[in-house]
């Protein structure tokens, strides 16, 4: 049996390591349009990007791990399309047959509309370790930054920016930084952090055009303000990458639609990680974190040879700004109710919905994050009177809870 | 070589829980599991250096807090990515109400 990976990214690699685990002795094949082996993300738009840190991708395995577990991985190979009838994936490096394909193609930024443009040279945009390199350079010889977007991606820039001595302003559209992705309450104790530290945050407030004066690049906002610096960087969320499935005639629905099982709509041919649409609790999602990446991954590989196991995953995030850690275990939604738990160093947010704990945002907690984080996954829900209550304990509350309730 | 550190009191370390215990420049986690053996292992993740003191322990596994990596702290294995790489385990003994490890030939 032979499966071949499209895309070099966190999914692919946890696909193919999950399938090697069990004796899996069938051919491996990775497709890699990028050219270097599975690298870490995450580390783009912080560590990375600092001066001070060596030019070094963090590899998800170390070199020797994949020749090691036999698996083949084909480097700046871009495929091209796909034959489901007779089981081909196309590429530049010529076409390969398959009997499993799993599609982890992830996703691209995106991008601003190119009238927006102007006549300005470029704009940064941050996926892949060579966009990486080009705003690790940029920002090496510039002295202010402009960040177009007040999301995760926006803001860590922001923070790696400010720490490095840049000017740095941050320009949201919407009404608040991390609208869609954090609760208000964390979103305001994220906005003090980036105030304190000198960052400008402009909410509420939309980008007219971009601008070029001899070499100064520039901001005209809806206000009427215009904004001047030597970097512009856009963050303002990600598309999956669905060409090569749509055209193999697989069904997309906000990403490659796959079922439970994370198999698509053509049998064999399956999809993990930020491109791959998932059923969960009666609607469909999509998830762009490294959890999501690696679970799915590993829920695939093992479905490929067998299990009928289904994905039905506990969200988690993280994100560091500054020296401050977010976590976040479920999915925050309108209409929650939060309770606030101090500690010594951070805080925790407990978001209730109809009476049941949902979602745990965490900063500068982690044990409470931990705990936190496995009530959900155990669908436990303690009472908001007691996570409200500083003086007890939370691992006396998790066993608690865990506890049948004597008749 | 046998080279035993006092780590810290028994009744210091909760039933399956875990704490820190810093020796010169080393850091490691010195574990107590729910049938109340003691256990040690090197402080910080393998895969990106974060303190495991601040995980959770359920049965024998530790879960590093920032990236939910697992370990079984009896023998260091790896048992859930990102972590991919093993534990350092080091030998333990309660004597006296006091957990001593040993860290060897290693200063």
């Amino acid at each position: 049996m032979r499966v071949v990976i499209v895309g070099g990214g966190q999914a692919a690699a946890s696909v193919a390591a999950t399938l090697r685990k069990p004796e899996f002795s069938g051919e491996i094949l990775m497709l890699c349009q990028e050219d270097c082996l599975p690298y870490e993300r995450p580390p783009l738009s912080k560590k990375y990007l600092l001066p001070s840190r060596a030019n070094e991708r963090k590899t998800i395995f170390p070199d020797a791990y994949w020749p090691a577990h036999e698996i083949t991985a084909k480097l700046s190979c871009t495929v091209t399309g796909i034959d489901p009838i007779r089981k081909i994936a196309k590429s530049d490096h010529g076409s390969i047959g398959y009997d499993h394909l799993v599609l982890a193609t992830g996703s691209s930024p995106r991008r601003l509309p190119e009238r927006m443009k102007g006549n300005l040279a470029d704009l940064c945009y941050l996926r892949s370790l060579e966009d990486a390199g080009q705003l690790r350079r940029r920002l090496a010889c510039s002295n202010s930054l402009i960040l177009i977007g007040g999301g995760y991606i926006g803001l860590e820039l922001a923070a790696t920016a400010r720490t490095m001595g840049l000017d740095v302003t941050v320009v949201e559209r919407d009404v608040r930084i991390l609208n869609r992705v954090a609760s208000t309450s964390l979103a305001g104790t994220v906005r003090n952090w980036h105030q304190h530290h000198g960052v400008r945050l402009l909410e509420r407030t939309e980008v007219k055009a971009f601008t070029d004066d001899h070499g100064v690049t520039g901001v005209l906002l809806a206000n009427g303000e215009k904004l001047t610096s030597d970097c512009i960087a856009v963050g303002i969320g990600a598309s999956p990458n669905t060409a090569l499935a749509f055209n193999a005639g697989l069904q997309i629905n906000n990403g490659i639609a796959v079922d439970a099982f994370g198999q698509t709509s053509i049998p064999g041919i399956w999809a993990a990680g930020d491109c791959a649409s998932f059923p969960y609790f009666g609607r469909r999602i999509r998830l762009e974190s490294i959890q999501n990446a690696i679970d799915q991954g590993e829920a695939v590989a093992e479905n490929i040879l067998g299990s009928q196991r289904e994905y039905v995953p506990l969200p988690t995030f993280w994100s560091d700004q500054f020296d401050h850690t977010i976590q976040i275990a479920g999915l925050i939604e309108p209409r929650m109710k939060a309770v606030i738990r101090d500690a010594p160093s951070g805080r925790s947010y407990w978001h209730y919905r109809d009476g049941l704990l949902q979602a745990v945002e965490v900063t500068d907690d982690p044990k409470s994050y931990s705990i936190g984080r496995r009530m959900l996954s155990e669908r436990l829900s303690p009472s908001a009177e007691a996570i409200s209550d500083g003086n007890r304990n939370l691992k006396d509350i998790l066993k608690t809870c865990r506890k049948p309730v004597m008749a | 070589m046998v080279n035993w550190i006092e780590a810290c009191a028994a009744d210091e370390v909760e039933n399956e829980d875990l704490i820190r215990f810093d020796h010169g420049s080393r850091t490691f986690a010195i574990y107590r599991s729910p049938d109340d053996e003691y256990f040690c292992t090197d402080g910080l993740c393998t895969h990106e250096e974060v303190h495991l003191s601040d995980g959770l322990v359920m049965d024998h596994i530790i879960e590093c807090p920032m990236h939910n990596g697992q370990f079984d702290y009896r023998t260091g294995e790896a048992r859930r990515t990102p972590a991919c790489v093993a534990l350092k385990t080091y030998p333990v003994k309660v004597e006296n109400e006091t957990v001593f490890i040993d860290l060897g030939d290693q200063p």
